[in-house]
């Protein structure tokens, strides 16, 4: 059996230091088999951007790696030191959020795309040019020639992301993660995006991972999915049935505070109370003083990601009130 | 419109972690601030306690004591009309750093209104003050505070004027930039939905977002100014003799720099440290005058 | 028939944008808003709702059209009655509270300046402000930078009351929270509806939010709207192809796969060229050459006065969850 594309064991992170030290990212786990989507998902401060950029070796300076280990395709790759930005050429490559952010506004987009095929590929100029239409059409950006020539800033939101794309597939890697790539385009750009990242994973064999803090886009796009509360992972598995029958209060509660098209015109439920400050965490589950399931046990048991079969995890001490009760709800 | 019920939406609130301290017991807790303050604050207090501390009148002469060197009796010297030159510094910055701390008053405070002023409302008004800041700056600040004090007159009253004249460019065009971008914020648009009038808004909502940075500013303008009038005491168009002063000092000491190194020298150092004081208090302050 | 609250009658607003040229950001809107009911403005950017939204509330002037509250005329000066009438809710909760002033300031600022209470009575009208929008009143003294972006919200939620006003326009109030934080402004918002039978004008890009509360619903498409009518028209039978792309490319929690091509070609054009003809012709699929000659008006259906499009085509049933049209019924 082949090896998952990505595998992350244990991670944590931490920020700061001394009594300001607190863990941004604790004993996360999660893998993604070859060619599949995993979905990352939570709300702010759940930890699922630092997640996602200490697998590609981006940390933000005051942040540090405290433990865990990163296998891509079986062999390891280093998740902190000298050698964490080469190991991850041609293998691993970040689409980030923010196009006007994350192009270079004084250069041209396409010879922002050639970059990596001249640097990485050691492509000659020419070929190298040539290889940044191939992936400029292949995003579906428009009359790619002309475009290429194009600053970012003359170029609309949904084109600038195609063209962020391009430069992630331009070092031809394997896995493809992707970090909130659509939350700050329109919802018809959103789903021309999310397409083409549906076409590309098809045609290229890509593996994706994707963070979000949307259920739906979520939803659409991943096989399976990860939710992540304060730091951990709460519930993992097939995205189908994680959202149709959930196995962690969070992930229920998320569901039914959404405002959904399909769903009922009844108001949506919030979650009473508010996340918990990083600095300082509940003791035992980090969700128990939201959590109507919460029993005594709750508050001091260091709770942990369990399988609860079918290929599922959860970190609930009650899951299986929940797969009871939507068993027969 | 009737009392409202309370709505049952109430969520339990987490109490924020930072707490709300005020100005002051902030500024105290920047040690760079502090330091600065230390410093500008010692060098004040000698100026201003100059004829309790010194024991000699600073134009008391001494005929039998020309040009001595630093001795019990004179802490840094003589000069050539056997003046006590520590009595003489000392007084000299009670003249100084009062022109120095009160000539910035008038750019500041006329200044920091003129740019708020022009920033919001914007217009002709607007376009011309703002060419006329740009004719100013075009000269260099010496050179043009030199030559007011020329045709106005030397001494105190010209230097004030001077520096009035041409010291409040810098402030009009900090603010006016500042107020361009608050006045764009959505607080500020809602505080005139809310039916606030422009001399409320510019006094709650604009000025007290935009005038930090002036104040950080004045710090540095303090040198400024303080450089000027010992620039314009060296040519002899500041303060004039019998007043002692640190520029005319040096003036007057470089006739014996070979010999009497000291009278041209010692009038610099409290300048300079004045300047890193200052320049210490603006760091700390910086970080003290941030929102809370 | 109540008379509209506020009525906005051919309403133009132009800027001259960064490089000189004139964008036509709102080019021609009529709406009206009658006392107690919800209006959502729904579209993506570039499409000018903002641009109304702070047009209502006085903030920017128009070129062209007026906007009547109660039957008068609100001129280039507005009363401060006027300006009291209508309040804002602003999209970035950290840009749109003074970070110098506590909660109490903020609010009793607007209440003594109105005179609203009298003096005696500002601290204890504060505490009831902060009640109606879910604070507890020991945070009157807290500054900005102290709340989450959820209690900013209902801070500036408590702002816009504090005046007392006959309507509140909300410009995305809920786009920049977290998913669980929106449910409960939300819900906030349903409730002030309920206890205060609060005029609210909701703008959203998203239509599952606008789908919540909106009794009527405006979508709007480079400056103009492209269909109007109540919230059961506009989700169970659209009749503009925007519309319908829009509630297709939707992204929804149980659908598991990314929406059918909407059949929506090229992106917005810049605000400066807008289409001769119909202006969603170069990116509709049902577009045909009438569309790139006549620019359709806004007219009601047959049957619905209530339900207006504007589309050649607003006769042509279309199933739900389709965005094409392959034979089309006139």
């Amino acid at each position: 059996m082949k090896p998952p594309a990505l595998e992350l064991r244990e991670l944590a992170v931490e920020f700061g230091q001394g009594p300001g030290r607190f863990r941004a990212v604790e004993d996360v786990s999660v893998s993604v088999a070859d060619g599949g989507t995993l979905g990352l998902v939570g709300e702010s401060g759940c930890g699922k951007s630092i997640t996602l950029r200490a697998v590609m070796g981006l940390l933000p300076s005051g942040a540090q790696v405290a433990s865990g280990r990163l296998l891509a395709g079986g062999s390891e790759l280093p998740l902190a030191g000298k050698g964490v930005r080469a190991a991850r050429r041609r293998r691993v490559a970040m689409v980030f959020q923010d196009p006007s952010s994350g192009l270079n506004p004084v250069m041209r987009v396409g010879a922002q795309v050639a970059e990596a095929p001249r640097t990485v590929l050691g492509l000659s100029a020419r070929r190298a040019r040539d290889r940044a239409l191939e992936l400029l059409a292949m995003c579906g950006v428009p009359d790619p020639k002309r475009r290429a020539g194009a600053f970012p800033h003359q170029l609309s939101g949904g084109t600038r992301q195609r063209v962020m794309i391009a430069i992630a597939l331009s070092s031809e890697p394997r896995i493809l993660l992707c970090d909130e790539p659509t939350t700050a385009l329109d919802v018809t750009i959103q789903a021309q995006i999310l397409r083409l990242l549906q076409d590309l994973r098809e045609r290229m064999g890509l593996t994706i991972v994707f963070v979000t803090h949307n259920l739906a886009v979520v939803g659409e796009l991943c096989d399976e999915l990860a939710v992540m509360y304060a730091g951990r992972v709460v519930e993992t598995g097939a995205t189908r049935q994680v959202l149709d029958r959930p196995r962690h209060p969070y992930t229920l509660g998320l569901l039914r505070s959404a405002v959904d098209l399909d769903a009922p015109v009844s108001e949506p439920q919030p979650i009473p109370g508010v996340l918990p400050d990083p600095l300082h965490r509940p003791a035992g589950c980090a969700f128990h003083p939201r959590c109507w399931l919460a029993t005594p046990d709750c508050t001091v048991t260091d709770v942990r990601l369990e399988d609860v079969g079918a290929g599922r995890q959860s970190a609930c001490l009650n899951h299986q009130h929940l797969a009871d009760a939507t068993r027969h709800g | 419109m009737k009392l409202p019920a309370a709505t049952p939406s109430a969520q339990p609130i987490a109490e924020s972690a930072g707490r709300h301290r005020s100005i002051a017991r902030r500024a105290f807790g920047s040690r760079t601030f502090v330091a600065g303050l230390c410093i500008v604050g010692c060098i004040t207090m000698l100026a201003v306690l100059a004829p309790v501390i010194s024991r000699y009148g600073p134009n008391q002469q001494n005929p039998f004591h020309t040009l001595e060197g630093p001795s019990a009796a004179h802490w840094l010297g003589t000069d050539d009309l056997g003046r006590d030159v520590w009595s003489r510094v000392l007084y000299a910055g009670r003249t100084d750093l009062f022109i120095g701390f009160a000539a910035v008053l008038f750019p500041l405070i006329f200044g920091t209104l003129l740019g708020i002023m022009v920033g919001y409302f914007g217009g002709r008004f607007d376009t011309f003050t703002m060419r006329l800041v740009d004719v100013i700056i075009a000269f260099p600040f010496f050179v043009l505070v030199i030559a007011l004090v020329f045709i106005i007159g030397p001494g105190i009253r010209g230097i004030f004027i001077a520096i009035a004249l041409t010291d409040w460019v810098v402030y009009t065009r900090i603010i006016r930039s500042q107020t361009l971008v608050v006045r764009e914020l959505d607080w500020v648009a809602a505080a005139r939905a809310g039916g606030l009038s422009h001399a409320r808004v510019l006094r709650r909502h604009i000025l007290p977002n935009t005038i930090p940075q002036a104040i950080v500013y004045v710090m540095s303008d303090i040198v400024y100014v303080l450089l000027a009038v010992v620039t314009l005491g060296y040519l002899g168009l500041g303060i004039q003799p019998p007043t002692p002063d640190w520029g005319s000092m040096i003036s007057e000491g470089q006739s014996f720099l070979t010999t009497n190194l000291w009278l041209s020298t010692i009038p610099g150092v409290p300048i300079v440290l004045i300047g890193l004081g200052l320049s210490l208090c603006a760091d700390g302050l910086t970080d003290v005058l941030r929102p809370p | 028939m109540v008379n509209p609250l506020l009525s906005i009658k051919d309403l133009k607003v132009s800027f001259r944008s960064n490089d000189r040229a004139m964008v036509r950001a709102v080019d021609g809107v009529s709406l009206d808003v009658h006392p107690g009911e919800t209006l959502g403005i729904v579209g993506e950017s570039g499409c000018g709702k903002t641009t109304v939204a702070r047009a209502i509330i006085g903030q920017v002037q128009p070129d062209e059209g007026t906007i009547y509250l109660d039957g008068q005329p609100l001129g280039r000066q507005r009363t401060i009655t006027q300006r009291r009438a209508v309040q804002m809710v602003f999209q970035d909760p950290y840009s749109s509270l003074n970070p110098r002033m506590t909660a109490q300031q903020t609010l009793r600022e607007l209440l003594r300046v109105h005179q609203l209470v009298p003096s005696s009575e500002t601290n204890r009208r504060c505490q009831e402000l902060l009640e109606m929008v879910g604070l507890p009143s020991r945070v009157l003294h807290n500054y900005p930078s102290q709340f989450s972006g959820g209690q900013r919200q209902r801070l500036a939620i408590a702002r816009a009351l504090a005046v007392e006003p006959r309507a509140i326009v909300a410009d995305e109030p809920v786009s920049a929270l977290d998913v669980s934080v929106q449910a409960t402004i939300l819900q906030l918002f349903a409730e002030l509806k309920a206890s205060l039978g609060l005029t609210l004008i909701l703008i959203s890009h998203d239509l599952a939010v606008v789908r919540h509360l909106c009794d009527r619903i405006a979508v709007m498409y480079l400056g103009r709207i492209a269909e109007r009518g109540s919230r059961e028209v506009i989700f169970d039978d659209p009749r503009h192809p925007y519309t319908r792309a829009l509630l297709t490319a939707a992204p929804r929690i149980r659908r598991y796969e990314a929406p059918e091509d909407l059949g929506l070609r090229g992106e917005l054009p810049g605000g400066v060229d807008i289409p001769a003809g119909c202006r969603f012709h170069p990116r509709c699929p049902i577009a045909e050459s009438i569309c790139e000659r006549d620019d359709p008006p806004l007219l009601g259906l047959d049957g619905d006065p209530g339900h207006l499009s504007a589309c050649h085509f607003r006769a042509a049933r279309v199933a739900n969850g389709s965005s094409q049209v392959k034979r089309l019924e006139l």
